[in-house]
């Protein structure tokens, strides 16, 4: 909200700098956005009066101007304005000014007619959006005095981001009474604002019959307004700086009056009105255009005012095209009405709409404001527009109004939760400060009766919070939090496991990435045969589904890295996965990868190659190792949907499937601008408990020499390499210490459709060296088991 | 020149002469070897008469002694050139990079979450974790934050057809934990949030830290201390300018914003606002069966990327979520 220093100081005063009150502001939670400087500089513009003019000899719609600006000579200027006119006072920019577009004013020669300067519209002085013709100023001001002087723009404009509680300053007053509290200085009375009523005029009746959501409506007729009446430069330029567009005399009237007492009011257009008025909730599909021009249709828990006929008014909202007040009509119907916040709450944006009236409603206007702000409005059309106000019209349904709430406060708590010292004293005239009524109960405890707009203090701990807000904050001394060493053992314990596991991963060459957890609908069924779970309101289709996989997002980033010339990546990401099933949606914790690209940094010495499927299929089983769970886990040929149908595995825990290894589907590679080289990705799932890790036992080993033998044998090409490895873990082999693969051959030599498999055995006895009777029986006795269970001859 | 001057000398040139470790042995062998020269010569003493044979044995050791201590000079000599020779030959181009495995990186976000973690451990504070596709109930209704209240709109918030939400702040956790576990407790609850909203400085999902402290007596000052602390060790300062002041949280009153000093690189100080923070609403404790007499609590809320952003001098809020390995691996744990 935009608050003008000048308008508050007028109602409270301290004697404090700009910058230190809305410091002062900002430390007592009405936090400041930024301070900005009302008007631009305007050197050189100054109030000059057209003393004489005439017609350009030339031009038809220029005028030669002379204009005195409070010196002996007059200073001659040509205007094209159709309204310069003997005797207007105007702003004149003097030659040199750089006006706020920029445009330097010169001395210049209009068909021959030479030109000292340029009257301004208020949009060349950047005072308006857009103006119609020059300013007109009041012929009260000072000749050659500096606009900026004259028009009181040497103001300061604070940018207050209130919070939704503070609905009390919404206003010039309301700020000021926060001021008046805070710097202990004198708050203004509220501008008299003395209404003849005129008993004839037909008063119009006001029936509510939705009392809970309006227990207060105030109106008033008030005939013969000139609504074509200007509105004066002083009160324009008070709602300008509020932010709010100067509309028709009567309406800035009402907008005016909610900047400074925080009412909003609406005028109606009395002539289009069936009497009388009425506030209910509406018709269902009941219609109304809105003052925007948007038509809209209505539901029954949405308030309206009403004629007799029809809707008038999105009650707290917006008001209806039809009954605005437009200039010429001079009869108008004033609102001055307090709606209950819960029933305005959440109805303007039903209907996209967020105004200066929703906002104030929705937070909490003062109950008790209705008909001073009545008044004072009237006040001020009669005073700008003339008029007759009639009497006025007010349904109040006391039980309907909020309560005020005597708040007992028991100030040895507010010392134990904000751990101060206070004093009864003390708290009494902080809350006498902020104009609630006070009582003694006891030594320590008082109640407290807040004035009717501070909706926010209803129970104790508010209380508690203004004593805080009132002492300052900074005020509060810093205690030191005492800490059982059980917590923080307790606490250490929780805070490991995933971040040990990041840590290795990095070790070995990963690049941890964090993508989103929604993507691209598409996206989601790659590699699931469901569909994710959709939002229902995604911020753009890209981002619009819960991720069924973390591999979509890895891809997505991989392609992005790729484009931009990285030639090896290592991705892995540690995040959820969302799995919709029929009871809903579970998630699933998740350590996923993909790698492409070369497999070492590029080196003098060494000839690159591009990472592939054991590259991770080995960094997998580290990871496992150093996890602890490696002789858990299992390996199992599988099939997998946007996987290469032969270059998949299933990753098993204690037998179970916990995830999956393979090469992207070369048509998903595509999907993802990625045909160029293998994709390689992995997930598993992840949790503390699934891979905690068993306790590392010390096992004696053999002071006996090893012996090594090396197998040759020719099997099926189709067989795979573990179900020959499971034959010999089959054995029951003595003094077989640890057995691998370590080549495998197809081509010369071998028959066709077979392949050669190379097997290192080592061999060991515990209590002896072998012998070489042992070592050959132990030799054939795999290579039987071999030539068995696997047809394997052996090479050569 | 008698015979064995002559055979000395004609050994010594030619053991002179020998650039070869081969030859000087095949020397040795012809000299001093079973069959050598000098050998020989030993063998023909007893055919000497008794009383020349000691002055003929002194000579022809002498020559033998003097041999041996000519070859072994010069084997050495030779030793060492060769062992020079093999050493010049093996050099290389030390200067030529090398071979190096790749290094991976954390993502700033989990350096930062952990650091936090690690901060929040030594007071005590244990990691809770909660589901990030939430209810109604635990989002917003048991914080003090009922249908239409003005600050769900600030919320932005993701909504499913069946009425569940992505949540908007990791605050659900202490709902969560309130609801499971007696007190007292302190937890934080680090995880990632969603908030339907983009531009340079809001990502529809970013990650929060959420603490809570539930005890028989927490008081806004002890608040206020932690916080500090954490701030002071976080950023590496403990001069750092902190300040509170008053705001609103519905499940938190007294509120406070927390804002930190920062300075650009001109050294002008200005106030950036880090977390948010203050003692637990009685509506909260009342949501989830905690006697509000009895016990009392803070709760502080923080923006990871924020802390990030400031601590590493990040300026864009997307960079966290493009992947560019030109971010990623600007990132150690060590600094």
């Amino acid at each position: 909200m935009k608050i003008s220093e000048q308008w508050l100081r007028e109602w409270a005063n301290p004697e404090a700098t700009t910058e230190e009150l809305g410091q002062a502001l900002t430390m007592a939670g009405l936090e400041l956005d930024g301070i900005e400087g009302a008007a631009a500089a305007l050197d050189g513009v100054v109030v000059a009066r057209i003393d004489a003019i005439e017609r350009h000899p030339d031009a038809d719609k220029l005028q030669i101007c002379s204009l005195n600006i409070g010196t002996a000579e007059l200073q001659q200027v040509v205007c094209g304005a159709a309204n310069a006119r003997l005797g207007l006072t105007v702003a004149l920019a003097t030659v040199g000014t750089i006006l706020p577009n920029g445009v330097e004013i010169k001395a210049a020669e209009l068909r021959g007619v030479a030109s000292n300067g340029m009257l301004c519209s208020l949009a060349e002085l950047a005072l308006a959006d857009e103006a119609e013709g020059i300013l007109e100023l009041a012929s009260d001001l000072t000749l050659g005095q500096s606009l900026h002087q004259a028009l009181a723009l040497n103001d300061q404009i604070f940018d207050i981001d209130l919070t939704p509680n503070r609905a009390d300053c919404l206003s010039i007053l309301g700020v000021a009474r926060e001021v008046s509290a805070l710097y202990q200085v004198a708050l203004s009375e509220m501008p008299e604002s003395t209404v003849n009523e005129v008993a004839e005029i037909t008063q119009l009746n006001v029936k509510v019959s939705a009392k809970d959501a309006c227990p207060r409506y105030c109106g008033r007729v008030i005939s013969d307004v000139d609504v074509s009446a200007e509105t004066p430069m002083w009160m324009s330029e008070r709602l300008r700086r509020g932010g709010i567009r100067s509309i028709n005399v009567v309406v800035d009237v009402c907008n005016y009056v909610m900047l400074e007492l925080g009412q909003p009011m609406h005028a109606f257009d009395l002539e289009i009105l069936t009497p009388d008025i009425e506030v209910r909730y509406a018709r269902d599909a009941e219609k109304l255009t809105l003052l925007d021009g948007n038509p809209i249709s209505l539901k029954s828990d949405q308030l309206v005012i009403a004629d007799a006929d029809k809707a008038l008014a999105l009650a707290g909202i917006m008001g209806g095209l039809d009954s605005a007040v437009q200039r010429g009509s001079g009869q108008i119907f004033l609102e001055s009405a307090f709606f209950d916040p819960i029933k305005i709450a959440g109805k303007a944006r039903m209907f996209g709409l967020h105004t200066e009236s929703s906002h104030r409603f929705e937070r909490g206007v003062d109950p008790q404001l209705a008909p001073i702000a009545l008044d004072r409005a009237t006040a001020l059309i009669q005073q700008l527009a003339g008029g007759h106000a009639g009497l006025k019209s007010e349904a109040l349904d006391l039980p309907s109004m909020p309560p005020r709430h005597q708040i007992s406060l028991d100030v040895q708590r507010a010392e134990q939760r904000l751990g101060v010292e206070l004093t009864r004293d003390q708290v009494e005239k902080m809350f006498l400060g902020l104009h609630c009524e006070v009582q003694q109960d006891s030594a320590t405890g008082l109640t407290v009766t807040a004035p009717s707009y501070r909706f926010d203090l209803s129970i104790e701990v508010d209380l508690i919070e203004e004593i805080a807000r009132l002492i300052g904050y900074d005020q509060i001394p810093v205690a030191a939090l005492a800490t059982d060493a059980n917590a923080i053992l307790a606490a250490a314990k929780t805070n490991q496991s995933a971040y040990r596991l990041r840590q290795e991963l990095a070790a070995m060459g990963y690049n941890e990435a964090v993508t989103f957890s929604f993507i691209e609908a598409e996206y989601a069924q790659v590699f699931s045969a469901k569909a994710g779970k959709a939002l229902a309101n995604p911020i753009s289709t890209d981002l619009s589904t819960m991720r069924t996989s973390v591999w979509p997002g890895l891809c997505v980033a991989a392609s992005y890295n790729l484009k931009r010339q990285q030639s090896s990546i290592r991705f892995v990401e540690l995040g959820r996965k969302y799995l919709p099933h029929a009871q809903g949606v579970s998630h699933c914790d998740v350590v996923a990868g993909l790698v492409v690209g070369e497999a070492e940094p590029r080196q003098w010495s060494q000839t690159s190659r591009n990472l592939d499927f054991y590259d991770v299929k080995g960094d997998l089983e580290s990871i496992f190792e150093e996890l602890g769970v490696l002789s858990r886990i299992g390996f199992q040929s599988t099939q997998k949907q946007g996987l290469h149908p032969g270059k998949t595995l299933a990753i098993l825990c204690d037998e179970k499937v916990i995830g999956s290894l393979g090469v992207l589907h070369p048509e998903v590679a595509n999907q993802f601008n990625m045909s160029e080289r293998e994709v390689i990705v992995f997930e598993f799932e992840w949790s503390a408990e699934l891979f905690k890790a068993a306790r590392s036992v010390f096992s004696s080993w053999s002071k006996y020499p090893t012996v090594s033998r090396d197998l040759s044998l020719l099997v099926d090409e189709e067989l795979s390499v573990q179900s020959l490895l499971d034959v010999i873990s089959g054995l029951d082999m003595a003094y077989l210490i640890q057995f691998e693969v370590f080549s495998i051959y197809q081509g010369q030599g071998v028959p066709a459709s077979q392949k050669s498999i190379s097997l290192s055995l080592i061999l060991q006895d515990f209590s002896a060296t072998l012998t070489d009777k042992q070592i050959e029986e132990s030799v054939a006795k795999i290579v039987t088991e071999l030539q068995d269970k696997c047809k394997a001859e052996l090479r050569n | 020149m008698s015979e064995l001057d002559q055979l000395l000398q004609t050994a010594s040139e030619q053991i002179t002469a020998t650039d070869n470790l081969k030859i000087l042995d095949d020397i040795r062998v012809h000299y001093l070897g079973k069959k050598g020269v000098v050998t020989e010569q030993l063998k023909t003493l007893g055919k000497l008469p008794a009383e020349e044979r000691k002055s003929a044995g002194q000579r022809i050791n002498q020559v033998k002694q003097a041999i041996q201590a000519l070859l072994e000079a010069r084997g050495k000599t030779l030793q060492a050139e060769a062992i020079a020779a093999k050493l010049a030959s093996e050099a290389i181009d030390v200067t030529l990079p090398g071979r190096r495995s790749s290094r991976g990186s954390l993502h700033p976000v989990s350096i930062t979450l952990q650091r936090i973690q690690n901060i929040f451990a030594n007071y005590g504070f244990s990691v809770a974790d909660g589901p990030e596709i939430e209810d109604d109930f635990h989002n917003f209704e048991a914080l003090n934050i009922p249908e239409h209240h003005p600050a769900r709109a600030m919320h932005d918030t993701f909504y499913f057809d069946d009425g569940l939400l992505l949540r908007t702040h990791t605050s659900s956790v202490q709902i969560r934990t309130m609801q499971e576990q007696a007190p007292p407790i302190r937890i934080i609850a680090p995880g990632r949030v969603y908030r339907c909203d983009s531009d340079v400085t809001h990502s529809p999902m970013f990650h929060q830290v959420e603490g809570l402290c539930v005890d028989p007596d927490v008081n806004f000052a002890q608040l206020k201390g932690l916080v500090i602390e954490f701030l002071h060790t976080f950023f590496d300062n403990d001069q750092l300018g902190i300040r509170f002041r008053p705001s609103y949280f519905p499940f938190t009153e007294p509120s406070a914003e927390v804002d930190i000093e920062w300075r650009d690189k001109d050294g002008k100080a200005t106030w950036l606002e880090v977390m948010g923070c203050g003692m637990v609403h009685p509506n909260v404790f009342d949501k989830v069966g905690i006697d509000n007499n009895k016990f009392s609590g803070f709760a502080f809320g923080l923006g990871v990327e924020r802390l990030a952003m400031l601590y590493y001098g990040v300026r864009d809020l997307r960079m966290f979520y493009e992947n560019d390995l030109r971010f990623l691996q600007q990132f150690s744990e060590r600094g």
